[in-house]
């Protein structure tokens, strides 16, 4: 009669054993859940430092594209230029004052 | 049955179906831009014009625009000016065109830079537009 209490005791102790563990292991899969998308916003963070170069560059190619035309132009006009009356000096190209 | 090839479409040949889209391509052409012996031509003409055109810049009967082109401010002196103004804007309008061209850019960039460069050594009492539309003196 003592043995079987004591083995029932003994039961009981492993069945909250068990839940108390199993309960542990949910909190752990909650944390890990939680930081799951800590990740994540460090990634956002390294592309928005990607994009910075990308917006300058079509300012770059704008002042190359008047660079080229104002040298065009010189190269054209410019002996039109220093015959005329109305004009005080050959015009300066952008960029290459 | 045995179709018709006069009334079925699938059955024209190759070249009657792509007429359309020949005709439409050489419609949509851009109109030849000038070469270098018309650049050359061009170029002449516009140096003998200087001589003409400077005057008529110092009495502000024309201005330069905005846009790389001549404009008549005095109306009084239309008979006169006029044709000379169109001339010189005709020449000018080649050349942007073929600059734009070479720079793969439009014509329209083409006068405003060289409206710029105007601006910036024509000499004092010549007429200039500025980016907003008004008129002023250089000085």
């Amino acid at each position: 009669m003592d043995a079987r209490r004591r083995t029932s005791v003994s039961l009981m102790h492993q069945g909250e054993a068990n839940a108390k563990r199993m309960e542990t292991d949910r909190m752990k899969t909650m944390l890990a859940l939680a930081l799951l998308p800590l990740p994540l916003g460090f990634a956002t963070g390294c592309v928005r430092v990607k994009t910075d170069p990308i917006e300058v560059k079509p300012i770059h190619i704008t002042v190359d594209v008047n660079v080229r035309v104002a040298r065009e132009l010189d190269s054209f006009f410019d002996d039109i230029d220093r015959t005329d009356p109305s004009m005080q000096s050959p015009p300066p190209a952008q960029g290459t004052r | 049955m045995k179709a018709n090839p006069a009334t079925n479409p699938r059955s024209r040949s190759i070249p009657t179906r792509l007429l359309p889209l020949l005709i439409a391509c050489l419609g949509l052409a851009p109109l030849p831009t000038a070469r270098a012996q018309d650049l050359a031509a061009i170029k002449q003409r516009m140096a003998q014009r200087v001589l003409d055109i400077a005057p008529l810049k110092t009495d502000k009967t024309v201005g330069e625009n905005r846009d790389g082109f001549l404009e008549l401010l005095r109306q009084e002196h239309a008979n006169q000016a006029q044709p000379l103004v169109d001339a010189e804007n005709a020449d000018r309008r080649q050349v942007y065109r073929a600059v734009a061209e070479r720079t793969q850019t439009t014509a329209d960039t083409v006068g405003k830079e060289r409206a710029r460069q105007i601006a910036e050594s024509s000499a004092p009492g010549v007429m200039l537009q500025r980016e907003d539309g008004t008129w002023y003196e250089k000085r």
